[in-house]
């Protein structure tokens, strides 16, 4: 077979992939364009007399693509759709039911197929980063079970006198993992983890940043002890390759940190 | 539970309990039901939804059809599910919608595009798979089961080996009639472009 043929052969495939459909006024093309979720792309096409509309035809926002749901990305998501949106230059307005629609318009028909494309692209952007989860679970997961773990040894060794995720009452914005309240003093925790090292260098970070704004609380002279728990068991621990955070985190905090395996440690200063 | 194996979506209860899964496409089942009656779906006003008990000749299992009817564009949908092999649809009818991409080099690109309307089920590794029934196929028979959703229950119970007791298929009615099957839906919902 000739490389042209080749050529050829792949260009009538790609072709005879896009299908249309009629629905009274409205022409569905059902294009060559496929998602994640192995769906192809629709676009609707109607032709007025003084311009051509070209729309999703709300199949985004119903959702009729089935998509996953996954709230959790819906920042990460929508940063995508507005990237797409602008690229793309569609428009969006709503149905009587108060579905959106995504369009572009254009004046000849010989701009069809360029704003097709378009809107094409545009609809296989939006659909494939709703098929995306950008949550990292593992890292969820490491997370939320040392969390537990830590608590619940916590609650244990200091039952009444330890809170968990709440803030100084004077630096709201900031949660500590734990704040043990002992006679007249204050001993914040702070829990570090992570399934890579990044996600556990950020733990470090944070707990840097938080036990330096805790200088500007009122309460910073009833404060004894700012210590964090380290979970040396999880992968992201790498103190060879984290050791300049953690000389930081050693100036920040009133002790060293407790390693998770040696956590009885904590005992000796609270 | 999905998982995603060689970038392809996997249903994995439907793969691991594959047998469970042919046995309740394929054997004969009874729709309890003589009517099913179709009523605004409570957490999405866009469709009616209704159901009927389905008993399996063989598998004692809660099975249930499930009929959709979109308020928004002349499309429904019809499946069965059953909770004891997946949370998912196993087998399911769409007269409307988008094409599904049967992914795989060995069938011709320009075959892979299957367009509504359309069956969807599973392949032993799970993956789904859409297709057309011959009656599909044909523009004159797939156009009056697009255009009328007791037509289209008939063909589905047809398929999916149901009927009611008497070998009757069960009727799709509306609480509202004026809501659904008779419904006149202006273009494009009156959404207004600028």
């Amino acid at each position: 077979m000739e490389l042209t043929d080749i050529y050829l052969m792949i260009k009538k495939s790609f072709c005879e992939l896009t299908s249309f459909k009629i629905h009274k006024e409205v022409l569905e093309v059902i294009t060559a364009f496929s998602t994640l979720n192995n769906k192809f792309i629709s676009v609707f096409i109607k032709v007025e007399s003084n311009r051509i509309i070209v729309t999703d035809n709300g199949w985004i926002d119903s959702n009729t693509y089935e998509t996953p749901s996954f709230d959790e990305s819906e920042e990460v998501i929508s940063k995508i759709q507005l990237n797409y949106s602008l690229t793309y230059g569609i428009k969006s307005t709503y149905d009587n039911y108060g579905v959106a629609y995504y369009y572009k318009t254009c004046d000849l028909v010989e701009s069809i197929p360029s704003i097709v494309f378009d809107v094409a692209n545009f609809i296989v952007g939006v659909v494939n980063s709703n098929c995306i989860q950008f949550k990292d679970e593992k890292e969820e997961k490491e997370r939320e079970t040392f969390r537990k773990e830590a608590s619940d040894f916590l609650r244990i060794k200091y039952l009444t006198d330890v809170k968990f995720r709440k803030p100084l009452d004077d630096l709201k914005n900031i949660k500590f993992n734990a704040i043990i309240n002992r006679g007249s003093n204050l001993f914040l925790i702070t829990y570090i983890t992570g399934s890579t090292p990044s996600y556990f260098e950020n733990d470090l970070r944070k707990t840097i940043v938080n036990f330096e704004i805790v200088d500007k609380s009122k309460y910073r002279n009833i404060i004894k002890e700012r210590i964090c728990i380290i979970n040396n068991k999880s992968e992201g621990y790498q103190p060879e390759r984290s050791f300049v955070i953690l000389n930081l985190l050693a100036e920040k905090s009133t002790r060293e940190p407790i390693k998770w395996t040696e956590k009885e440690k904590i005992l000796d200063y609270i | 539970m999905k998982e995603c194996i060689e970038g392809k979506k996997i249903n994995t209860e439907i793969r691991d309990k594959f047998e469970l899964f042919e046995d309740l496409v394929n054997n004969k089942k009874i729709v309890v039901s003589n009517q099913i009656l179709l009523k605004t779906k409570e957490n999405n006003r866009f469709w009616l939804k209704g159901f009927s008990e389905v008993t399996h000749s063989k598998i004692d299992a809660p099975i249930y059809l499930v009929v959709e009817q979109s308020l928004r564009e002349e499309k429904y949908g019809i499946k069965l599910k059953c909770s004891t092999l997946a949370n998912s649809p196993f087998f399911r009818f769409d007269s409307g919608g988008p094409a599904h991409r049967n992914a795989n080099e060995l069938i011709p690109l320009n075959e892979q595009s299957i367009l509504t309307p359309h069956f969807n089920t599973f392949n032993e590794k799970g993956q789904l798979i859409a297709y057309k029934t011959p009656q599909l196929s044909n523009e004159k028979e797939s156009n009056a089961i697009v255009e009328d959703i007791n037509f289209g229950l008939s063909h589905f119970c047809n398929v999916a080996n149901m009927s009611l007791k008497n070998e009757d298929y069960p009727e799709v009615l509306e609480e509202t009639p004026e809501l659904a099957l008779d419904l006149v839906i202006p273009t494009f919902n009156g959404a207004k472009f600028e």
